[in-house]
């Protein structure tokens, strides 16, 4: 039995002789589905400053979250803000717990408060403080000042009100040691895929790439610093070995912008990273998801690092136009796509994709070459088919792009933009009067959606189950209802475009389109449910449970066919 | 059609295996509150209930 690993103490520029007041806690209140790492981190840093620190999940009743507030009493209170359409959602938040008298100091962090404070500081009147960019260093001396009455007004990396005005301190330097870090705090319940449990994990911050859709890049190019960091290869295997050992964690998800793959330094880094792996025994009990470009995937070391455990490749592949990867400044091309898909295929490996079907620069002529694009790496039916039309975030240079040519619309919430040609604003209102988006791609009960998971499920199994007969049959059953429903999707979307570009009479009703829909579901959840249950005692086997424990009483009984 | 055999879920495994896509959903923007035409009828039943208000209050007031 392995000794248990010790924690390490965060050393940043907090320490130095600073007075604080503990005796009252933080509150954080931020997104928390599947483990929320930016707050994890925040919390783990201050309590290694001897606060107490209560992360609440913002999905909770506001009454609730009054509640706690009441309650714990907090000497500042911060939010995170990750996704820039649910900042009504804070406002009315913030507004109900000041009106109900929690005084304390309201902060808030994330990509949309750091790019635009002012915004955020006129949106939601509530707030005292905007913390920006990097916020551990920051929310420390913040609860420092606060805790003790001394001057906050002069902290790096704030912006607050003075006067009227809005002024932001001098921006914080990035965090240039990542290991100087301690874990984060994961003080949750983790997610469990067939029994196997998941947590999130990070090996570096930053980007280097300059896409215009996206305000990652002009977060970290916004503070000074070096724009991306690495954790050293050995601390990151050494969280995943405690997280496996303490934890029973066995799944990791990488949640780095872009996992350090591409060109000389990172390519090193990855190969000590399996390296580290292996030295830790860890291939064969853990498996790792990350995200990556496609111009990054490399057979060789894909090979090593799928021996290594890695079992899912998430790509941004983003458009199958060369006109949309220009727009999107992707600096990459449709074929370098393609390429990445075949090499992810040819080693055996699971992937994901991102794609925006419709993006500023789309036509017609662009809509179909996207569908015809995921024809090519989805027609056979190894994943289900996802899209979305891009969004102008706050931050991201498309949006600047968009406002200096006057067509930018919407709101913050609602960010919106006018295509080119005004008829692909009617064909995606006539889009989603046909399709049912969120039935197919977007929401929890989407296709989409289960499809993944059911492909998830047998990644999962493949690798961290004994092998389990019928799996080859099971796999051939998915492929063809995934294939079947991506035939059915692509073709009503592309059949929608002519009805819009050329008058063409219209095929598809919501009705037929829904039913079709219902019936892939049902097929996928009958043939699902047929092979994880029929192999139940081997799956319960591998996870420690004996015989006497599977004779417990039955539940139910599965949907039997006729 | 054809179609799968039954199979009976024990004990714990209904609760263990049992189909999660909970932890795979990410909630992203909903594509029906982008879409333009909703949001104008909207902002009109808005405006015309500001207006039928206004005009209560106004007869209220003579």
């Amino acid at each position: 039995m392995r000794q248990p690993i010790p924690l390490r103490v965060f050393q940043g520029p907090a320490d130095v002789g600073r007075e604080r007041n503990t005796s009252r806690p933080v509150m954080l209140v931020g997104f928390q589905n599947q483990g929320n790492l930016g707050l994890g981190y925040l919390t783990a840093v201050l309590r290694q400053y001897g606060y107490t620190a209560h992360v609440v999940d913002i999905e909770q009743d506001p009454i609730k979250i009054l509640e706690i507030a009441k309650e714990t009493n907090p000497i500042l209170i911060g939010f995170s803000l990750i996704f820039q359409f649910y900042i009504d959602r804070y406002a009315v938040l913030l507004d109900c717990l000041r009106a109900a008298g929690i005084d304390c100091h309201f902060t808030m962090g994330g990509h949309f408060p750091s790019l635009s404070y002012e915004q955020t500081l006129d949106l939601i009147p509530e707030l005292d403080s905007v913390v920006r960019f990097e916020g551990e260093t920051t929310l420390v001396e913040l609860v420092d000042a606060v805790s003790t009455g001394a001057d906050w007004r002069e902290i790096h990396g704030i912006a607050y009100r003075r006067d009227e005005k809005i002024v932001a301190t001098t921006a914080r330097a990035l965090l240039d040691d990542l290991d100087q870090l301690p874990y984060p705090d994961r003080d949750y319940e983790p997610e469990a895929v067939l029994g196997r449990s998941i947590m999130p994990i990070l090996a570096s911050r930053g980007c280097a790439r300059t896409c215009s859709f996206c305000s990652i890049h002009t977060f970290y190019r916004a503070a000074p610093g070096r724009i991306v960091r690495t954790r050293k290869p050995a601390e990151v295997v050494r969280e995943m070995r405690m997280l496996y050992e303490e934890r029973g964690i066995t799944i990791f998800l990488f949640q780095d912008d872009d996992f350090p793959l591409f060109g000389t330094v990172w390519r090193r880094w990855a190969n000590e990273f399996v390296d580290e792996l292996h030295r830790n025994e860890l291939p064969g009990k853990v498996i790792w998801k990350m995200n990556c470009r496609a111009d990054a995937v490399d057979r060789d070391l894909f090979i090593r690092m799928r021996d290594a455990g890695l079992y899912l490749v998430y790509m941004g592949l983003e458009s199958g136009s060369e006109q949309g990867l220009e727009t999107l400044h992707k600096q990459i091309t449709v074929e370098q796509n393609i390429k990445a898909v075949n090499t992810l295929k040819s080693i055996g490996l699971m992937w994901e994709y991102g794609f925006m079907l419709l993006d500023p620069s789309s036509t017609f002529e662009s809509v179909r070459e996207n569908l015809n694009f995921l024809r090519t790496i989805i027609g056979d039916g190894c994943l289900p088919v996802t899209f979305c039309r891009m969004l102008p975030y706050d931050g991201t240079p498309i949006k600047d792009e968009l406002v200096r040519t006057g067509r930018i619309r919407g709101d913050i919430c609602n960010p919106d933009y006018d295509f080119l040609d005004p008829r692909l604003e009617e064909f995606y209102e006539g889009l989603t009067s046909v399709v049912n988006v969120r039935g197919w791609i977007h929401g929890l009960e989407a296709v989409t959606i289960q499809l993944s998971c059911a492909w998830h499920e047998v990644a999962t199994m493949e690798r961290l189950f004994p092998e389990l007969p019928g799996m080859t049959e099971y796999k051939d059953a998915l492929r063809e209802i995934t294939k079947s429903s991506n035939e059915l999707l692509l073709q009503v979307v592309e059949d929608l475009s002519y009805v819009y570009s050329d008058n063409a009479p219209n095929k598809w009703s919501r009705e037929e389109v829904e039913a079709q829909r219902e019936q892939v579901l049902v097929r996928l959840l009958e043939e699902r449910d047929a092979f994880v249950f029929g192999n139940q005692d081997v799956l319960m086997n591998a996870l420690g449970f004996d015989e006497e424990e599977l004779e417990e009483p039955e539940v139910e009984t599965m949907v039997a066919g006729v | 059609m054809a179609t799968k055999k039954a199979a009976k879920k024990r004990g714990p495994a209904s609760t263990i295996l049992r189909f999660k896509k909970e932890w795979i959903f990410d909630p992203g923007p909903e594509w029906l509150r982008l879409n333009r035409a909703a949001l104008t009828r909207i902002n009109q039943l808005k405006e015309d209930f500001a207006k039928r208000v206004n005009e209560v209050i106004k007869t209220g007031q003579q």
